[in-house]
């Protein structure tokens, strides 16, 4: 069977169980219904024939009290009241009869066995109830004679028995209608219990519904999975490179079996596809990791060539470096001899000018010398000058004290006299004291004209000996300046060289920077061909692993 | 100055220190008005290297400087020699032994004094004649002591000889060699 099929009679299968389930629910549903109508009708029918019963005992009833009432007030009873009375008796009894043939018969056909016995309990007490109607007739037509005889305490006496009776009569109508409401409630569990009897089928008969169906579907699936299964694992394998099997469904004819049939095709014409990309893929690999090892060696042969252009490129740098710092430091020396010349230069001309100073400064200080030798002359005569004054001061001092001792001697006529002399005397030692200092400055003046004539002539002498070194100083530096000289030629010498020096490792600068550059290119070339063929190699490497995955 | 006054004129002074002048011999000339010169005696301050004495005037004839000095074979060292002053022989004493005093230095400018003195005529030689100083006649106990010291206020101090007993003590030392 195909699937389809397989599917189709499953659902079809399900459908029929629903349907006889529902059925049978239907059905259940109206042995309820006609549970129900039955125990209702017979619970309302018996309800109604007792009180039918009621009612005709108590018109019975009213009869005879109304025929009583007569005979007590001393009324003829009637026949038509008797009759009436025995009309109404047979009543009561077609009533009770009824109800106790109703209640037999119920009894025979009852919903239940507790029905059944509550009918029979119905029945004894409706059999009670015929035996004292039965009483009770023969009491009221004992009474009714009695009150055709007019024998009054008979009627009396037969009325308290009626009493009793019909006392005796009500209780058993009240224990039917007890009886009957028993019956009525048995009839409401009767009906309860079915209604669950129902549901409870009718949930069983689902419950076997639902499990069929849950056992079709899983028939179903179990036939259609189990190959699809086996299907998954095959392709699973496939997936994991085992191409080596084929799927064990390809012998069935459904869809399945198709399906199976196809994948071992699919899988051979896989296997054959492997099988020639492992020969490729190994060959290409093989060619790759030689390729790979020619890109290896000449990155690394590049690699010293560039690292030697390099250290080549380096040291000329550095070549070029020192050659533009000797350049330069003999640009230096150049400009600190040429300096060092004119400082020459300005040296000799500023000894030659030291030399003319120093001659006019000898003359100078040989007419300062002359000079204060004839300024020491003269201080000479203003001391012997000083001298004749000190004299004249002595000889003045001396003069006023002895004009001073002649005033005393002269006694008070010689006050005015020791006046002037005190005055003479102060005059002369106001003269002697500008004397002493006039002498002592003169003496300052005298030593320090000595300390000048010595320091004059040292100053001579030292004169001459600065203008022997001043000659010996001029004839150094003209001997400096014209080594200074020689030496700026040489050092310009030595910058032109160097300048042509630095023109050619310029030149080999900007060669050894092509070559740098192209080595650069090269390295970087070969750095990227290498990384080609790494990548390269690690692909076929990749392939290599990927078609080993596949077993054949 | 007072108009009416006599007018002083003097080279190389100004009216301000004339001024001055006149008013200390004004001051000078009242102190002998008022009696002050009675009150005080006068004395020449003379020394000996570095020691002041002093005499008082009317003892002094005369202050000069020490001529030729003419020795006396024997005489005592304090008696120098004698001298000519104006025709009249004086003997030259050195009287720095009689008052302790120590002699003065060789080479120094040297000067006598002339006292008055006649039997003999003696003259002394000292180191210089300073100036002339008063004594309040109080102070002075009139030669009753070879040395006496005084210590005036502005000036530096020096002591009174007496020249009597100063004459006596050199004629003393001068007679016993005599004798």
């Amino acid at each position: 069977m195909s699937i389809s099929n397989r599917i189709l009679a499953g659902f079809a299968a399900v459908t029929l169980l629903l349907a006889m389930l529902g059925t049978y629910a239907l059905m259940q549903l109206a042995g309820v219904r006609a549970t129900v109508d039955r125990i209702v009708e017979r619970d309302v029918a018996a309800v109604v024939q007792v009180d039918a019963v009621t009612t005709a005992e108590a018109r019975m009833r009213e009869a005879r009290m109304a025929s009583m009432i007569r005979f007590y007030a001393g009324q003829t009873i009637r026949s038509s009241e008797r009759a009436e009375w025995q009309n109404r008796l047979r009543a009561a009894e077609t009533a009770l009869n009824d109800l106790n043939a109703t209640v037999a018969g119920y009894q025979q056909t009852a919903a239940s066995s507790n029905r059944a016995s509550l009918w029979e309990g119905m029945k004894s007490t409706s059999d009670n109830a015929q035996r004292i109607f039965a009483e009770l007739r023969a009491d009221s037509i004992a009474q009714f004679d009695a009150m055709a005889a007019g024998d009054r305490e008979e009627v009396q006496a037969r009325a308290a028995a009626i009493d009793a009776n019909h006392d005796a009569f009500a209780r058993s109508l009240q224990s039917l209608r007890e009886s009957l409401d028993g019956v009525i409630r048995s009839g409401q569990q009767v009906v309860g219990d079915t209604y669950s009897m129902t549901r409870f089928s009718i949930l069983l008969g689902l419950l076997i519904a639902v499990g069929l169906s849950i056992a079709v579907a899983w028939g179903i699936r179990r036939s259609i999975v189990a190959p699809l299964g086996q299907f998954m694992d095959f392709v699973e394998r496939v997936g994991q490179g085992d191409l080596t099997g084929t799927t064990a469904t390809a012998a069935s004819r459904d869809e399945l079996g198709q399906l199976g049939a196809m994948l071992n095709t699919m899988v051979e014409g896989l296997r054959e596809i492997a099988r020639q990309n492992r020969h490729a893929t190994e060959n290409l690999n093989a060619a790759a990791t030689e390729i790979r090892a020619s890109t290896q060696e000449q990155a690394a042969s590049v690699e010293e060539q560039l690292a030697a252009v390099q250290e080549t490129a380096a040291t000329v740098d550095e070549i070029t470096h020192s050659g533009a710092q000797i350049s330069r430091r003999a640009q230096e020396v150049i400009a600190a001899a040429q300096a060092a010349a004119n400082t020459s230069d300005n040296g000799l001309t500023a000894i030659d000018d030291t030399v003319h100073a120093m001659d006019a400064i000898g003359e100078q200080a040989e007419a300062v010398a002359s000079n204060i030798v004839a300024l020491s002359e003269k201080t000479q005569a203003i001391g012997d000058i000083i001298a004749t004054v000190n004299d004249v001061s002595e000889r003045s001092h001396l003069l006023a004290l002895n004009a001073s001792i002649e005033a005393a001697a002269a006694g008070e006529n010689g006050r005015s006299f020791a006046i002037v002399a005190a005055e003479m005397k102060t005059l002369a030692d106001q003269a002697k004291g500008a004397t002493r200092n006039v002498r002592a400055i003169l003496g300052d003046i005298q030593r320090g004209i000595t300390a000048s004539v010595m320091l004059t002539e040292e100053a001579v002498k030292r004169i001459a000996s600065g203008k022997e070194r001043t000659d010996a100083s001029q004839a150094a530096i003209e001997e400096l300046a014209n080594r200074v000289q020689e030496s700026v030629q040489t050092f310009q010498q030595i910058v032109a060289s160097t300048n042509q020096q630095q023109i050619g490792i310029e030149q080999v600068t900007v060669a050894l920077q092509n070559i740098r550059q192209a080595s650069q290119q090269t390295a970087a070339s070969t750095r990227q061909l290498d990384q080609a063929a790494a990548d390269l190699t690690q692909l076929s490497g990749t392939l290599v692993g990927l078609t080993e995955r596949y077993r054949l | 100055m007072r108009a009416g006054d006599l007018r002083v004129r003097a080279e190389h002074l100004d009216e301000a220190h004339i001024a001055a002048l006149l008013a200390e011999r004004q001051a000078l000339y009242a102190r002998d008005e008022r009696g002050e010169w009675r009150d005080t005696s006068e004395l020449l301050v003379w020394s000996i290297g570095r020691e002041s004495y002093a005499t008082p005037l009317a003892d002094i004839r005369e202050i000069a400087p020490v001529p030729h000095v003419t020795r006396i074979p024997g005489a005592p060292p304090h008696l120098l020699g004698l001298i000519a002053r104006r025709g009249v022989i004086h003997n030259l004493f050195d009287p720095a032994p009689v008052l302790g005093a120590a002699a003065a230095e060789e080479g120094a400018t040297q000067r006598m004094l002339l006292l008055r003195w006649d039997h003999p005529c003696i003259a002394i030689r000292v180191s210089g004649a300073d100036r002339i100083a008063a004594l309040p006649a109080d102070m002075d106990d009139g030669g009753e002591a070879t040395l006496t010291t005084f210590t005036p206020d502005s000036d530096a101090p020096f002591a009174r000889v007496s020249t009597r007993l100063l004459i006596e003590q050199l004629l003393a030392r001068h007679g016993p060699r005599e004798g």
